[in-house]
């Protein structure tokens, strides 16, 4: 008996191994009792060895090679053979003789089998878990220190980082966010813990959250709303601009005059008509005639500061909110010198195809009793006085007093 | 007759084995169970008067951790790379399995098989950019499973 019979037969005692022997043409000529349970046929001296393993087609030169070079070993791993697995071992036996061992795994495999049939699942399951978190709002979790923990694609992909490895256990001043005015994760924790608070990052808004998780990290959630935002402001503009001219309507003049009068403001009430602005439609038609006005917006807004508010009443008439002036005692002056001032420019102007334009312009100041209603009313008193005595003129408020008490006695 | 080995190829759980067994036993069963190792089966087929006898290995999927062994590609004349249609980053690692496989067998055939198309409606496909010899498949529905393995033998034979 030669040393590979010796160790054949030990391993063979142990049930761990079954074997083939085929000559060089690939018959074989002798196997094991328990070679039967991985082929689906009764195992017949004379048969041939792909038929019982065409595993091994495509591996003729491991055969060759087995028998030509002693020691000579290949295997092929965990073969599906019936319902058993096993590794299929190429050998030298002898320079016409190749061993083919069939090693049994089957128990260590199914058991390999288990794991891997878990570990899938939950890798499968992690992928959808990642792929849904990936596709939420920018999500950055902090720890109990404040250093970064995890940010999911969305906002690497923002601040265009590469993987979380490069933004991983750093602290606020280390990230982009450190332009934000919060000197920490707490600051900004504080802000938006109780609900959702826009910040800017660079040139976009975003609405922040803070929520805690299990008491020791802080998911910060960001949702990127500067598309809104413009969109907001763009739907603002619009409801509070008049289309033609592009200075305000008439409800937000109102709205800020009665926000002034609320808190006893210092300001100057004027209302202002063009002067037969009918005619000037009528003679050379609407579209020339919305024209001129926007020619007579665009020069009276020259005239007027930045915070005093201009507004389109309707038609061709306007309001103006004086809001801006020197001294305390001259507000009355201050303002007439400055309407006195738009009604000249008016009048000097040469508006394009009508040529001149006037226009007549009422003035009144608020008193502690006034509500809007009241002061519009003066208001529009001084204008239309000022419309009675030929147009053209400023009339305040005081004197469409005296005038229309001369009338009335 | 001609006798090929062919192996199907791909990310675990693209449905390689319903592939094969949907071909081979025209079976279908919606549970994923896990391949590991290697298993064969064989499938007879006349392609243009030649006798066919293909041996179709279906081979444990490729993990993150894992790789197929390159010892299971040996002498095969032709392999299928599968990808789940329904998950883009199957579709990506297709280059990576083409390459170790071509690396083996360079002369070797492919196809590919954009599998689990019953998941995705037309519009859905129509976005998927599909890579050259690949077709959508679906064991489910025995959509385009046939041809698949018909349209290897075809490039495998001389």
């Amino acid at each position: 008996m030669n040393k590979t019979d010796i160790i054949l037969r030990a391993i063979l005692s142990q049930d761990l191994f079954d074997y083939l022997l085929a000559d060089k043409n690939g018959t074989v000529f002798q196997f094991s009792e328990g070679i039967g349970k991985y082929i689906d046929t009764i195992p017949r001296a004379g048969d041939m060895l792909f038929e019982y393993l065409p595993e091994l087609i495509g591996y003729e030169k491991w055969i060759d090679e087995a028998l030509k070079e002693e020691g000579c070993h290949h295997t092929l791993k965990t073969i599906q053979k019936q319902e058993y697995y096993v590794d299929l071992h190429v050998e030298h036996y002898s320079s016409d003789t190749v061993l083919i061992l069939l090693r049994d795994i089957t128990d260590i495999t199914l058991s390999k089998l288990k794991l891997l049939q878990y570990s899938n699942e939950n890798t499968l399951l992690y992928n959808t878990i990642q792929k849904i978190i990936d596709s939420q709002n920018n999500l950055l979790l902090i720890t109990y220190h404040n250093r970064i923990e995890y940010a999911n694609r969305k906002l690497l992909d923002y601040f265009d980082l590469k993987d979380i490895q490069t933004i991983k256990g750093k602290a606020f001043d280390e990230m982009p966010l450190a332009s934000l005015s919060f000197e920490s994760f707490d600051d900004l924790y504080l802000y938006t813990k109780d609900r959702e608070q826009e910040i800017g990052i660079g040139k976009d808004t975003f609405l922040a959250k803070a929520t805690l998780l299990e008491k020791t990290h802080k998911l910060f959630t960001f949702s990127n709303v500067t598309h809104l935002s413009s969109l907001n402001r763009l739907l603002k503009s619009n409801i509070n601009h008049d289309p033609l001219t592009g200075i305000y309507r008439k409800h937000y003049s109102d709205k800020i005059l009665r926000e002034e009068l609320q808190k006893q403001s210092r300001f100057a009430l004027v209302m202002l008509d063009i002067d037969n602005f009918k005619h000037i439609n009528d003679t050379y038609g609407h579209m020339t005639g919305d024209k001129a006005l926007k020619e007579l917006t665009a020069l009276i807004q020259k005239e007027l500061n930045r915070n005093d508010i201009f507004a389109r009443w309707g038609g061709e008439e306007f309001l103006i909110l004086l809001r801006t002036f020197k001294k305390e005692e001259s507000l009355k002056e201050e303002s007439l010198k400055k309407v006195k001032s738009i009604r000249a420019s008016i009048a000097e102007h040469l508006f394009s195809a009508i040529g001149h334009m006037t226009a007549s312009f009422g003035l009144a100041l608020p008193r502690h009793s006034d509500s809007a209603e009241t002061l519009f009313e003066r208001a529009d008193q001084a204008l239309y006085l000022a419309k009675d005595q030929g147009k053209n003129r400023v009339v305040f408020e005081s004197e469409a007093d005296r005038i229309l008490s001369d009338q009335i006695s | 007759m001609i006798r090929k080995k062919i192996l199907l190829l791909g990310d675990f759980g693209v449905g390689k084995t319903s592939l094969i067994r949907r071909y081979v036993d025209n079976a279908f069963d919606d549970s994923y169970l896990t391949t590991i190792g290697v298993k064969i089966s064989k499938k007879h087929l006349t392609i243009r008067d030649t006798e066919c006898e293909l041996l179709i290995w279906d081979v444990e999927g490729a993990t993150p951790l894992k790789q197929v062994l390159k010892s299971y590609m040996l002498g095969a004349s032709g392999a299928i790379f599968v990808a789940d249609c329904s998950r883009e980053e199957t579709i990506a690692h297709l280059d990576q399995h083409i390459e170790r496989f071509l690396s083996v067998n360079p002369s070797a055939r492919y196809v590919i098989a954009y599998n689990k198309s019953d998941l995705l409606t037309e519009e859905q496909k129509e976005e998927i950019s599909c890579k050259k010899y690949a077709r959508f498949t679906s064991a489910k529905e025995d959509s385009n499973v046939s041809q698949l393995f018909i349209n290897l033998t075809e490039k495998m034979l001389p």
